[in-house]
């Protein structure tokens, strides 16, 4: 459970988001929104990257607490990487030994682990942030637009990869609604540094959709 | 790694034989035998330039991410030369302790500029261009205006290796130190391969773990410049050369841009000091020429099973 207190947070002169009281207790949960709305702020004000006053609550080993970047793992909207590191170098970043071989092999990276990072295309690459991500022991996964370089097979790879842990809580930013309607359960909708919708993804399509985007979006 | 180490033995003891009298190793006269301790010392001091200019770029690449920076990106050497150059031309010194103070005040003065208005790498770099370029033009200032001798300053910008006194060996051995610091943090630059975002949720302090890498880094290499003067190149090379040898984390990287560097420098020392019969071509010099060659071909023989 993430508990958000109502607040604002501005960069400089020309942005700023502004937040009502949030409960995020349903996972994986999207956080939806035009670019520029403010999706990559939020995420990381939930991560305390960003931090804001009163602080973001986390539930976390049982107790509430002020939210702390080490609760989650992060995945950015662009990851960085050293094209020189193995994957296996890079798996192991997270430090979790005994998971790698597991969570290689259930995203057939295993042939791969010898590579280096900087020959392999995009969909492989992305294959490996995922592991990285899924590697990280932490409850609490955000991510950042993960779909914004896949195809629509890729797509389905990565919410099938998703899928086999439910016991991760995802909070995903994205603007993808195809990829919305087959993954989440719970739906913030962001406009112009302003919450719009906040409800499960059947209401969201069903009438939060025209808030958080212009009126004739096409799916 | 086993070619590299082999490469690094028979530099020691071309280095050792070969100069401008050679001397043979097996029996040597009492003479002989002076003349090899200075050739040893030479090599040494050559060997442990070349690790801590690598140790501290490889650290200062990782951090920027950007490989084609070395030590001197924070204005430590400039620094270094405009302290010497103060000092030779107001005719005071120890011209060391000038130049150590110079690249401490270049140092500080980055680091001041640098955290004005929030503090960022970026920042921080952008000071450390500003901070280069002020202290280039004073030292091109005094050295065409006011000091006779622009040709003493030149051939300080290019770095010399020669036999250290004890106090200097100290302050050598300060720098080492401060490498196996920056060696010490291997895994939190291994971390730090990956986003500020990342590396903060696996625990690494980002802000304070790259300031202090990044100030650990520059003071090695300013005590090397200080007394040395400046080597172009060799931070750049080695650090690069041992990605292409090896992959992975920052410990092997360590390891293998150290002995690079070393071997370099070594190598680049025995040319400085061969090559021409009656008189000394600075190692620095040597090390951009003999470097930058050395790289090309590497690159060009190795872009094949590697691209980024």
């Amino acid at each position: 459970m993430i508990i958000v207190p109502e607040t604002s947070f501005s960069y400089n002169a020309h942005f700023s988001l502004s937040l009502p009281n949030i409960t995020i207790d349903t996972f994986p949960t999207f956080l939806i929104g035009p670019n520029g709305s403010g999706k990559t702020t939020l995420l990381k004000i939930l991560g305390g990257f960003f931090k804001v006053s009163p602080t973001v609550k986390v539930k976390w080993q049982g107790t509430l607490r002020e939210t702390r970047p080490i609760y989650f793992a992060y995945m950015p909207a662009k990851p960085t990487y050293d094209a020189n590191f193995t994957v296996r170098n890079y798996l192991m970043l997270s430090g979790n030994k005994r998971q790698l071989e597991t969570i290689a092999k259930e995203l057939e990276l295993t042939k791969w682990l010898g590579r280096r990072m900087g020959t392999l295309s995009s969909g492989w690459l992305q294959r490996v942030f995922i592991a990285r991500i899924l590697l990280q022991d932490t409850p609490y996964v955000l991510m950042d637009e993960p779909t914004s370089f896949l195809d629509p097979e890729a797509r389905k790879d990565l919410i099938e990869s998703l899928s086999r842990h439910p016991e991760r809580h995802f909070v995903i930013s994205s603007h993808d609604l195809a990829f919305l309607s087959s993954f989440g359960k719970f739906v913030i909708g962001l406009r112009d540094g302003n919450v719009v919708f906040r409800g499960s993804t059947r209401d969201f399509f069903e009438r939060g959709i025209e808030d958080v985007f212009v009126t004739g979006y096409i799916m | 790694m086993a070619l590299l180490l082999l490469l690094y033995v028979i530099t020691f003891f071309v280095s050792l034989s070969w100069g401008q009298v050679k001397v043979s190793l097996i029996w040597p006269t009492q003479e002989e035998l002076t003349l090899l301790y200075y050739r040893l010392n030479r090599f040494v001091t050559a060997s442990i330039v070349g690790a801590v200019l690598s140790c501290t770029a490889l650290t200062l690449q990782t951090v920027t991410r950007n490989y084609l920076v070395d030590s001197g990106l924070l204005g430590v050497n400039s620094g270094a030369v405009l302290g010497k150059v103060l000092s030779m031309f107001l005719k005071v010194g120890p011209s060391q302790l000038f130049a150590l103070a110079g690249s401490m005040v270049a140092l500080i003065a980055t680091f001041t500029l640098g955290s004005l208005g929030g503090s960022d790498i970026l920042r921080l770099v952008v000071a450390g261009v500003v901070v280069n370029s002020v202290l280039s033009s004073a030292i091109s200032l005094i050295s065409l205006y006011l000091y006779t001798s622009a040709a003493s300053v030149l051939s300080w910008t290019l770095g010399h290796i020669r036999t250290v006194s004890t106090s200097e060996l100290i302050i050598m051995v300060v720098s080492l130190v401060l490498c196996f610091v920056l060696v010490s943090r291997s895994k939190q630059l291994d971390i730090l391969t990956l986003s500020k975002e990342e590396a903060m949720s696996l625990g690494v302090n980002y802000r304070s773990e790259v300031f202090f890498l990044i100030a650990v880094s520059a003071l090695a290499g300013s005590l090397v410049s200080s007394i040395f003067g400046v080597f172009s190149f060799v931070g750049v090379a080695a650090p690069n050369m041992a990605r292409r040898i090896v992959s992975g984390g920052h410990l092997k990287l360590f390891l293998f841009s150290s002995i690079i560097g070393a071997l370099l420098m070594a190598v680049s020392d025995v040319i400085a000091r061969t090559s021409v019969a009656g008189i000394e071509i600075p190692t620095g010099l040597v090390v951009s020429f003999a470097g930058a060659v050395f790289y090309l071909y590497f690159f060009w023989s190795m872009s094949r099973d590697y691209s980024s």
